[in-house]
């Protein structure tokens, strides 16, 4: 959980778009087919040869189940470093995780007061049709300007900061 | 024509190279596991996600586990 002051409150979380994590993972799922494509063909290779090959097929399920296994975990390293990666927005701030890989992990955060534009930018085909974009803020802190790629509805997303912007605005008249 | 592939896997069946990859995967599946676990809990935001992660994830993990180990026993 990230750092909230006390009293905070988390009005939303933001990720990348499961499409995303899905084309990352397309790799994986090709992979966990292979064996069984490779195995029937090279069967019917030898046995086109003239060979009597038998069928081992326990020493098939013991490497094809390692296999799996093996893919399994690494599905769960996408997942996780998709599901770390993460904008937290709450009602008084913007909290930006970043997860580069199991041990790189970055935190910036900034007040809702310091945001100066947010820019929302849908690229192709994809992206308009699964409705997700780059959600772009701009703000006067020193990080100057914060995005998170590929968010689900970032039309929505940007509405919500806009709106918590502007009640913390309103509580603040002399911003 | 001789079956070359009996040799393949008599050498496979008579050594104990089949128990050593179990092994090497079984500690590779452990050290992940604990890394993932590590992540999980202190950094998960929503509870119940993680719950259900953690639950299919070792659920799914252990049916491979024991396909392996059965197909081991019975090589």
């Amino acid at each position: 959980m990230p750092p909230l002051e006390p009293g905070e409150v988390v009005i939303r979380t933001v990720r990348r778009h499961w499409w995303v994590v899905l084309s990352e993972t397309f790799f994986i799922i090709v992979l966990a087919g292979m064996p069984i494509f490779f195995y029937e063909a090279i069967i019917i290779f030898l046995g086109r040869l003239g060979y009597v090959v038998e069928s081992h097929g326990s020493i098939f399920l013991f490497i094809y189940s390692l296999w799996l296994l093996l893919l399994w975990m690494a599905f769960f390293l996408v997942w996780t470093n998709y599901y770390l990666d993460v904008w937290v927005i709450t009602d008084r701030q913007m909290i930006d995780i970043e997860q580069k890989g199991l041990f790189h992990r970055e935190i910036s955060t900034f007040r809702l007061d310091r945001i100066q534009d947010v820019t929302v930018q849908v690229h192709g085909i994809l992206g308009t049709f699964f409705k997700f974009g780059n959600i772009i803020v701009q703000t006067a802190s020193e990080h100057k300007a914060f995005t998170i790629r590929d968010a689900h509805f970032p039309e929505d997303v940007k509405r919500t900061i806009l709106e918590r912007y502007n009640k913390v605005r309103d509580a603040q008249p002399n911003i | 024509m001789p079956i070359e592939t009996e040799k393949v896997i008599s050498f496979i069946t008579a050594s104990p190279i089949l128990p050593i990859i179990f092994a090497a995967v079984i500690v590779a599946y452990v050290v992940m596991s604990s890394i993932y676990m590590y992540h999980w809990k202190k950094y998960g935001i929503e509870p119940k996600v993680i719950r259900v992660v953690q639950i299919t994830y070792f659920v799914v993990s252990i049916f491979f586990i024991g396909g392996a180990l059965v197909a081991l026993l019975t090589v």
